[in-house]
């Protein structure tokens, strides 16, 4: 039994990989030990590992992806970025949980670095993070978004007055359902936008404009036109936060469940 | 819910204060005030300015409203 649990793991910890862990994530590793970062313990880097495992058919769609859960604190490794292997900035000091980052509703955000203009692959994109608690609870403003002058960006916003408000571009969309916790993402063709919680529909818009922002994307916050707004801030927790080339419902479904396998794990 | 205001040469002092990846950037309130929240006191990121940071007033927190 001992020796068939044994060849089990192994087999589990080198499938993608060849060097220990599946070869994204030991990429971040690689990366965290270049930058001097501590990191996760083992337990946690074995679960990360197979969320990793879980999320590799679609990994290669990832533009940006940071797990902001694992243990409390280790700022410095949940801020890299697995996709791109750079690390993202923190402003005004948001607090750093085992389910994830928090903020405080008045101030503190993050920077993702995040440049759509560069991005020149992105025509279709699903963005979206994992709120592991009510997100219509508590101070819940803009969660996560970047848009220049022209208003060119994305945006999720839940305003106090319930009003839920995509943006891709200047496509500014209010018909849709109230998300509230979970995997909540928004699908855009260029054509169509679709809001998801989990594999849910929550709603479906016709837009005109494909994704496009010359400016970085926040966390907890929106970046307009450079400058964080000092009413859109959320005291939400963020588990993970994700910009990729448009996901399928079924590679929405494998995140979710990778990610609350996780999260109910540690 | 109560936030940290620096006045004119807290601002200038503090403001832009960077630590690796970690960042002070006062925000605007509703009165033009720079405002940051609490939590910076207790963020070993910026323990080498904690002294300058505790001078600064506590005051509640209006927000500015703004519209996308």
């Amino acid at each position: 039994m001992r020796l068939g649990f044994g060849f089990g793991l192994q087999y589990s910890r080198l499938s993608g990989g060849g060097s220990g862990y599946n070869a994204n994530y030991q990429s971040v590793i690689d990366y965290a030990n270049s930058e001097g970062l501590t990191l996760p313990n083992s337990t946690i880097q074995n679960l990360q590992n197979d969320f990793a495992i879980s999320i590799k058919p679609f990994f290669s769609k990832l533009k940006e992806l940071h797990f902001w859960s694992g243990e409390a604190g280790l700022s410095g490794f949940k801020s890299i970025d697995w996709a791109r292997l750079i690390k993202a900035d923190y402003y005004n000091s948001p607090t750093f949980l085992a389910n994830g980052i928090k903020g405080n509703g008045t101030s503190s955000y993050a920077d993702l670095n995040f440049d759509a203009d560069a991005e020149t692959t992105i025509d279709s994109l699903t963005f979206g993070f994992y709120a592991p608690n009510d997100i219509t609870s508590g101070v819940t403003e803009a969660i996560m978004g970047g848009s220049n002058a022209s208003n060119e960006g994305l945006l999720f916003l839940k305003r106090n007055n319930d009003d839920t408000i995509f943006s891709v571009n200047s496509s500014v969309i209010t018909s849709f359902a109230e998300p509230t916790q979970g995997l909540i993402s928004l699908s855009s063709d260029g054509t169509t936008a679709i809001l998801r919680q989990g594999t849910t529909t929550l709603g479906t818009e016709t837009i005109s404009t494909q994704f496009k922002s010359s400016e970085s994307v926040f966390l907890l916050n929106r970046n307009a036109n450079g400058t964080p707004q000092s009413s859109q801030f959320t005291n939400a927790t963020i588990s993970i936060s994700f910009i990729a080339d448009e996901l399928t419902v079924t590679e929405l479904g494998i995140l979710e469940t990778a990610i609350e396998t996780f999260l109910n794990a540690i | 819910m109560e936030v940290l205001k620096a006045n004119t040469a807290q601002y200038e002092a503090l403001n832009g204060f960077t630590n690796g990846n970690s960042h002070i950037s006062f925000i605007q309130d509703a009165n033009d005030n720079w405002i940051i929240g609490k939590e910076i006191l207790t963020d070993d990121e910026f323990l080498e300015i904690r002294n300058q940071l505790e001078q600064l007033k506590v005051i509640p927190y209006n927000p500015k409203n703004t519209e996308i």
